[in-house]
């Protein structure tokens, strides 16, 4: 890593710490309460997962035409074919779960709706694995 | 500090930083690698914006069928279904 990319990748960081400390800052402590405020929270986290394999997959897509130009790229692929359709699966299995789920809790089948998150979440773990990140 | 929410910032920014430095491995330009940046802001802001939504209806004892609800599960659907669409 070069001194500028070194640079940049600090300033990212301390942009997350500093928008995590500003949420800290409000001294309010909240926590999902109910099976809705639950299922919110996981599909927060979906779509974040989401935007993040649509991210690694561009950078994919990018490494790729670089090196068809003849640019120096490593050759390894940020994210394989498979795991790439395999995590697009479950994005939508795990959006159509997360939506019945909320059905579900708004029809007061918490028992429903608890299976079909804990299915879900599972599911978000398996993109997250694909992502990089760690279960 | 929304507590429970911690998890959640803690995956994203697992997930984030592991990208960076995949994206940094492929010798990706500082610009596209920065444009990470901004992504990692509004995510924080948006659950930033779900703690105290969170916080309204516990306050004002929100049903788990409350209709107040309905506008909040159209953003999250419209914002999910945004990310769907960008998995071609």
């Amino acid at each position: 890593m070069n001194p500028r990319q070194s640079f940049r990748f600090y300033l990212i960081a301390l942009m997350l710490v500093g928008a995590l400390s500003a949420c800290m800052n409000t001294g309010q402590v909240v926590k999902p309460v109910g099976m809705v405020q639950d299922i919110i929270t996981a599909q927060t986290s979906l779509t974040v997962a989401i935007n993040a394999l649509a991210d690694m997959h561009d950078a994919e897509l990018a490494r790729q035409e670089m090196a068809k130009a003849g640019k120096p790229v490593s050759p390894t692929p940020l994210i394989t074919d498979k795991a790439y359709q395999d995590a697009k699966s479950y994005s939508k299995q795990a959006s159509a779960m997360l939506i019945s789920a909320r059905t579900a809790a708004t029809a007061n089948d918490a028992s429903n709706a608890q299976t079909l998150l804990t299915a879900g979440l599972n599911l978000i773990g398996q993109i997250a694995l694909v992502n990089g990140g760690k279960k | 500090m929304p507590l429970a929410l911690i998890p959640v910032i803690a995956q994203l920014a697992s997930q984030l930083i592991g990208l960076y430095a995949q994206a940094h491995s492929t010798s990706k330009s500082a610009a596209q690698i920065a444009s990470l940046g901004p992504t990692i802001v509004n995510v924080t802001a948006a659950l930033s914006q779900l703690a105290m939504t969170f916080k309204t209806a516990q306050d004002e004892k929100w049903t788990e069928n409350d209709a107040r609800w309905l506008p909040i599960f159209d953003q999250i659907d419209h914002a999910q279904q945004l990310a769907l669409d960008r998995l071609t």
